[in-house]
């Protein structure tokens, strides 16, 4: 794993006293998940395209091997990197995402030429789907164990993408509904609103997308104690609304939430935030220490050797035991690497690294994350070369 | 009585329209290279962010200019792309990739960013942030010129040409 040479002669020093606790991850060699020479995507909304269930590890992508857009899941185990491959989606397939069940399941919503579609997977293969909208993408799943299933989407009213939320139940290796879809916002809609992103932490299911009513793209977000009541819609990002010099635009830029529950009713939110516009997005976060109700002050989770240039693809990891991760790439080094930093004890955001398997010649972008019990940091990008085509890696990073 | 408020909130809160400058031909981003194709132009890509401040500065200082508007209505496809946009779009490579993703794969660091392409999708110059209507005519002899095949953008600006 390497680190900017400053950021790590300064982490060797502060290292010396720091506990074993806040080492990174030792990552193992990459393996190629799926077949390489097409074009690969990990574009799942809130990046949930990798999940934990138990022991085992979900990945979901679309890949265009059959000479269109299809979905695919790779099952492994989160102790080893043999994977086996499931198609799923019918036609032309986009932004599958993925949500482990707690018992070695998962259930899937997809994109596809039916509309937005949600099942539950296993090794036994991919169950019933259940058709959630006509039309639509962008699709979320998380799973309480209390509350159970929960999904959103992104769908066409009127001239507007809204985003919607539906509860589910899974019954007989199936997704069922639980009552109709309701719209996240009960006003009606007025702007664009989309890539919305499901998460449950102790305290609940918090609900984050993109809205623009605002004039501009922010970042709101719906929580819910018990599946059922939802709270108004607030803003979570603080990225500054409002004209500049001369009566100029409407404000910066906040896009691509993603939400990862932790520790004991913790949440983070980390999305890609343009409030510096000189340099590109850069990766933010906020913490809440109330499951996702409220939210403390947001601001950058990478570190200053990210600053002059644009981040990309931000996603984030958590765990019961209290790690969280975020990842994103950025070309910091000259070429597009995978960039990783974690939430240490004081509350800070450790030195960015990036995981040797994912980091030098070509470009390594689009990373998705999923934390285990153990601690271990499971890690699948996309590797570009020259040609433009793709190979879908994965890695384990050990903590 | 909910029903009115909700009214009053839609009307209030209607947006201001997307941010291309008013006026011109900008197609969406499958549309133009399709029309670059089939009319051999090069393709004039604007890649803006919904709300953001300097492509407002630029539509109202420079292409607000009618001969611009006509220099470049003429003789380019024009491509817009939303920088935070959800909207697919198929590379000349057949890739399927959303809007934003273009931003992140043409290293867009900050809107307006200005590519100017081939047809077939080749980068002939990529430009950030705001520029006057004599700039745009620089780029405009630039890549008509097929200048990008001997020199870079800067050194045939340098050469005073």
């Amino acid at each position: 794993m390497r680190v900017r040479a400053a950021a790590g002669l300064a982490g060797l020093l502060l290292g010396l006293a720091a506990p074993a606790a806040q080492a990174q991850w030792q990552f193992g060699p990459a393996v190629d998940v799926a077949v390489g020479g097409v074009f690969h995507h990990l574009d799942a909304s809130g990046r949930r395209a990798l999940a934990v269930s138990g022991r085992r590890l979900g990945l979901v992508w679309e890949d265009n091997r059959s000479g269109a857009p299809r979905c695919y899941l790779a099952l492994g185990r989160t102790d080893g990197p043999a994977f086996r491959e499931y198609p799923f989606g019918r036609g032309e397939c986009f932004e599958p995402a993925v949500a482990g069940l707690g018992d070695g399941r998962f259930a899937l919503i997809w994109e596809d030429e039916t509309g937005v579609n949600a099942a539950v997977a296993g090794i036994s293969g991919i169950g019933q789907a259940l058709r959630l909208a006509p039309a639509g993408g962008h699709g979320s799943l998380a799973w309480h164990p209390r509350l159970g299933l929960a999904a959103a989407w992104s769908a066409t009213e009127g001239p507007w993408r809204r985003v919607w939320r539906q509860a589910l139940t899974v019954e007989e290796g199936r997704p069922v509904a639980s009552g109709p879809a309701r719209p996240a916002d009960p006003w009606p809609a007025a702007d664009h609103q989309a890539w919305p992103v499901l998460d449950a932490s102790g305290a609940g299911l918090t609900l984050a997308w993109e809205d623009r009513r605002p004039g501009h793209t922010v970042i709101f977000y719906s929580h819910s104690g018990d599946g059922r009541v939802w709270t108004l819609p607030a803003r979570l990002s603080r990225n500054p609304t409002g004209r500049v010099n001369d009566q100029l635009g409407r404000g910066t830029g906040a896009m691509r939430p993603a939400l990862a529950g932790f520790g004991e009713g913790r949440l983070a939110a980390v999305w890609l935030d343009k409030r510096d516009f000189l340099s590109g997005y850069d990766v933010y976060a906020a913490l809440s220490d109330t499951g996702g109700l409220t939210y403390g002050p947001d601001g950058k989770a990478q570190d200053s050797f990210g600053d002059a240039i644009a981040q990309w693809h931000a996603a984030v990891a958590g765990n019961a035991r209290g790690d969280l991760a975020i990842a994103w790439d950025d070309d910091r080094d000259g070429t597009a690497d995978i960039w990783v930093t974690r939430l240490k004890a004081d509350g800070r955001y450790a030195d960015n690294v990036t995981p040797e398997p994912a980091s030098g010649a070509g470009a390594q972008t689009d990373p998705v994350i999923a934390l285990d019990e153990q601690g271990r940091l499971h890690l699948a990008w996309i590797e570009r070369d020259g040609e433009g085509q793709s190979r879908l890696r994965y890695a384990t990073g050990q903590p | 009585m909910r029903a009115l408020l909700a009214l009053i909130l839609l009307l209030a809160g209607a947006p201001a329209p997307a941010d291309p400058p008013p006026g011109y031909d900008f197609l969406d981003h499958d549309a133009g290279f399709k029309r670059a194709r089939a009319e051999g132009k090069p393709v004039f890509l604007y890649f803006g962010r919904y709300g953001c401040a300097w492509c407002d500065h630029v539509n109202r200082k420079t292409f607000s200019d009618p001969d611009l508007k006509r220099l470049y209505g003429d003789h380019y496809a024009l491509v817009y792309v939303d920088a935070e946009g959800a909207g697919r779009i198929r590379l000349p490579g057949g890739e399927r990739i959303t809007e934003a993703e273009l931003g992140a794969r043409l290293g867009a660091f900050a809107t307006p960013l200005f590519v100017y392409l081939s047809p077939e999708g080749r980068v002939l110059a990529k430009i950030p942030g705001f520029k006057t209507v004599q700039d745009f005519r620089d780029y405009d002899r630039y890549v008509r010129g097929r200048h990008y095949e001997k020199q870079t953008l800067p050194e045939f600006l340098g050469s005073k040409p």
